[in-house]
């Protein structure tokens, strides 16, 4: 018999196969985190709750039919009759509103503490890009059953992207595969919104990835008494995170088993009629911002570029925002300016779900403008200032 | 070594051997195996959601169907399906029949007293059927579920036979298997009776009423 | 202090799944008849009543295996409308037409969804079925119209024929069918049909709250044992 030191041991064979296998896990291991607070959480809870989406969304799919006739009796079907089928479904159009909701709070997070400023840009970009998607699937995933709201839903969004001048109506034909949403569009938002789930998962990937380059940032660096003493993941972090995922689980169990009503829009329970818009149209509640501003503005075209342009002065804020601080606590004219721009967005988010009045409109209108000012004129400004101040102190020091 | 036999203590109290856990590594275990079996849980619904419903398992209900004969000639044969399979229905001539007795063949079949249970009782005989002039068969090769063909062989006494395109089975007229095939098995013949001399009920037989698909050693 | 806060949690999440089993509960019958849930007789409302106008085109007649657990029986029932167990029930009208022509000009609606899609929800389509009422004498019908203050608060005609009429049925739990049972069983019914598995959900829906509890509790003591040997 061999002696015991010559047996192979499976630690050993994967290493020799894979030998980058154990720096990875002692990286993750000893992966060192600041003394974040417990908003550092909420990327764990965003990748559980995605996870869950993504399982629920494939055993989903074996059960659904794209085909016009059948989407919506084969959703019924799904509640009523698969086994356990409703209780997957309920996993999957409750998950979407605490996704959202733990992904605008994550930006919103990022936002306060500078965690797009160098060097994280690719993490702040990768962030936006898969909020984009999140959109762009949840608004696919939202028509697939049929139903009232989902058609109405997506003939309003067709029409709005319609508004780009020369190409729009082309670009709408060609997208929707025929001149009208029917049975062709219905099975490509289908496939879009199936394929855009694995798209994300590799998105997500990255956005790790681009995390562990540069580690967390440090919510206590512009502090007057900074901390500098990192702590290895695992375990405190690890179970910290898994705490909060406890935390994000009970809610969304609390929402999907005792409140699912809330989530649910009572129009979508009525088969897709071309013939009648509900009375009750209004986008779910974390498209509705952008609905709002699509609203807001007399032009269509305007509209489009206004929406489109929120998000995309998101993505430049990094080289908008030149200031040697990250912490918005510590810098006076950001922190109102934050403050003001989150209520600004939950502003747009109510009026999006409000029936159009004067009052919502004008209130649309000014969250708008708040939204830019804040971001092409306040954060540069501040910013300025902020590295005129610290440019003097090293000069006094 | 300064210990005496007296102080030592029994060999499960030892502490050497298993050390007292601490708190932590008790919440630590604690944690993991609640986690792992919450997750566990977790999948039930999901595969849960693969079992058949209960709605679709009635199709699977027996159900009979009615075949008239009169438009078969001896020599003649006709497919049918029955509960989603492909039934053959031939009608032999007498010289069929006599092959399907001689020596000469059934020296070449696996199960040519039709022991294993792929047939009725009352089809356990040398013409797998309840009246010689009629076969009527399962035609699912009892080696991987292809369709045989209804192909003489030259080789063989002339009864009639299947091939199974798929892997080469040859079977006799009575659907019996030749020695030496990569099909185990004679091919299955369907619970049926004689309503009158020019029908037959599929999915219904008299001799043994508990026989269905179910009941056969291979389909 | 957590102690406390604790018990307060398992009150209110034992309240909540006891509200359940409460609402299952069929009113005390004598104990040689068998027991009904309230659906269960609302089911019967609808076989004998209901269905001759309206259909639940998005439940099969197997579905129903809930309430009725004797699949004969459904088959029976599907048979009557010439359908299979596995089927919708379906409108007895051929088309829209036909039973807008039927019912005086207007399609009775599908049942599937009509306690949350219809304004007011159950308790409209309970008191609807109570509010039948004799038409004053100063008050002119249009014809193939009935007097139902309740349903003229949605409709300018209201079209549906009175459908209840005391003791049109018999249950087999004894329960005596007035036209105010009838109706809050049938209501009970519906709702059913609109969410089958609110009761499973809620059950659920408990357990798992419980289970989060028991180990966030776990990964809290452990995460606070962590801060302190690690300082």
């Amino acid at each position: 018999m061999k002696p015991h030191d010559q047996l192979p041991s499976p630690h050993h064979w994967l290493d020799e196969r894979l030998p980058f296998l154990k720096p990875l896990c002692r990286h993750i291991v000893r992966f060192p985190v600041p003394p974040v607070n417990l908003l550092w959480t909420l990327g764990a809870c965003l990748i559980v709750g995605f996870a869950l989406m993504l399982t629920s969304g494939v055993f989903l799919s074996l059960h659904y039919d794209s085909h016009i006739e059948q989407a919506f009796a084969s959703i019924e079907a799904i509640d009523r009759r698969i086994p356990s089928g409703w209780l997957l479904r309920s996993f999957h159009t409750g998950g979407v509103s605490l996704l959202f909701a733990a992904l605008y709070i994550h930006l919103a997070r990022g936002l306060w503490y500078g965690s797009y400023k160098a060097p994280r840009e690719l993490v702040w970009l990768s962030g936006l890009t898969l909020m984009l998607l999140f959109m762009v699937t949840a608004f696919a995933g939202y028509v697939l059953p049929w139903g009232q709201m989902s058609y109405w839903g997506a003939t309003v969004i067709t029409h709005a992207i319609e508004a780009i001048p020369g190409i729009g109506r082309p670009l709408i034909t060609y997208l929707l595969g025929e001149n009208t949403l029917g049975a062709v569009a219905l099975h490509r938002f289908f496939i879009l919104h199936f394929a855009l789930g694995f798209i994300i998962a590799a998105i997500i990937g990255l956005h790790i990835l681009f995390l562990h380059g540069t580690g967390s940032s440090n919510p206590t660096l512009d502090s007057p008494h900074p901390v500098h003493k990192t702590r290895p993941f695992i375990p405190f972090y690890a179970f910290k995170d898994g705490l909060a995922v406890c935390g994000f689980l009970a809610l969304l169990t609390g929402v999907i088993f005792f409140f699912p009503a809330l989530l649910t829009k009572i129009s979508n329970t009525i088969p897709a009629d071309p013939l009648k818009t509900p009375a009750d149209i209004t986008p779910e509640w974390y498209l509705a911002p952008y609905f709002a501003i699509l609203r807001a503005i007399p032009s269509r075209l305007g509209g489009l570029i206004l929406a489109l342009g929120s998000v995309a002065i998101l993505f430049i804020l990094p080289w908008l925002d030149r200031s040697p601080r990250h912490n918005a606590t510590y810098r006076p004219f950001l922190r109102i300016g934050l403050v003001i721009f989150f209520a600004a967005f939950l502003t747009l988010t109510i009026a999006g779900l409000q029936r159009v009045t004067p009052l919502w409109l004008w209130l649309s209108r000014g969250s708008l403008a708040v939204w830019f000012f804040v971001f092409l004129v306040l954060i540069p400004l501040t910013a300025y200032q902020e590295r005129h101040i610290s440019s003097q102190k090293r000069e006094m020091s | 070594m300064t210990e005496t036999p007296k102080e030592k203590a029994h060999p499960a109290f030892d502490d050497q051997l298993l050390p007292c856990p601490t708190r932590r590594d008790v919440l630590t275990t604690g944690s993991i195996a609640l986690g792992g079996a919450g997750a566990c849980t977790l999948a039930v619904p999901f595969f849960d959601s693969l079992r058949q419903s209960e709605a679709s398992s009635t199709l699977q209900d027996q159900t009979t169907i009615d075949v008239p004969l009169q438009d078969l000639s001896p020599g003649e044969h006709k497919i049918v399906v029955w509960q989603g399979l492909p039934v053959a229905i031939q009608r032999r001539t007498t010289g069929m029949l006599h092959a399907l007795e001689s020596p000469a063949l059934l020296t070449l079949l696996a199960d040519p007293q039709s022991r294993t249970r792929q047939q009725p009782r009352d089809a356990e005989n040398l013409y797998r059927s309840i009246r010689p002039e009629y076969g009527v068969f399962i035609t699912i090769c009892t080696h991987l579920g292809c369709v045989p063909n209804y192909q003489n062989n030259p080789t063989i006494p002339a009864s009639g036979g299947f091939f199974c395109p798929c892997h080469g089975s040859q079977f006799d007229g009575a659907g019996r298997v030749l020695r030496n095939m990569p099909a185990p098995y004679n091919l299955p013949v369907p619970p049926m009776h004689f309503i009158d001399d020019r029908t037959i009920r599929l999915g219904e037989s008299l001799t043994s009423p508990d026989f269905s698909i179910n009941s056969l050693q291979q389909l | 202090m957590r102690r406390a806060l604790f018990s307060l949690l398992w009150m209110l999440i034992l309240s909540i799944s006891m509200r359940d089993v409460g609402y299952a509960q069929a009113p005390s019958t004598p104990p040689t008849l068998p027991t009904m849930k309230p659906e269960q007789r609302g089911l019967m409302v609808f076989q004998q009543v209901c269905s001759s106008c309206h259909s639940i085109q998005f439940v099969h007649y197997g579905d129903m295996s809930a309430l009725q657990p004797s699949r004969t029986a459904l088959k029976n029932w599907a048979q009557q409308h010439h359908a299979k167990i596995d089927e919708p029930i379906a409108s007895p009208y051929p088309n829209v037409a036909v039973g807008k022509a039927a019912n005086g000009g207007d399609y009775p609606p599908d049942l599937s969804h009509i306690t949350r899609t219809i304004k007011g929800g159950p308790d409209y389509i309970r008191n609807v079925l109570t509010g039948y009422r004799p038409t004053p004498p100063d008050i002119t019908l249009a014809p193939n119209t009935y007097y139902n203050p309740v349903a003229l608060t949605h409709h300018h005609h209201f079209k549906m024929r009175p459908p209840l009429h005391d003791d049109m049925m018999s249950f087999p739990d004894g329960t005596k069918a007035t036209i105010p049972q009838m109706a809050a069983d049938v209501t009970n019914f519906l709702q059913w049909v609109d969410d089958p598995h609110r009761t499973t959900r809620h059950f659920i829906g408990t357990a798992v709250l419980l289970y989060l509890l028991v180990f966030s509790t776990i990964l809290f003591t452990l995460w606070r044992v962590i801060q302190k040997e690690e300082g």
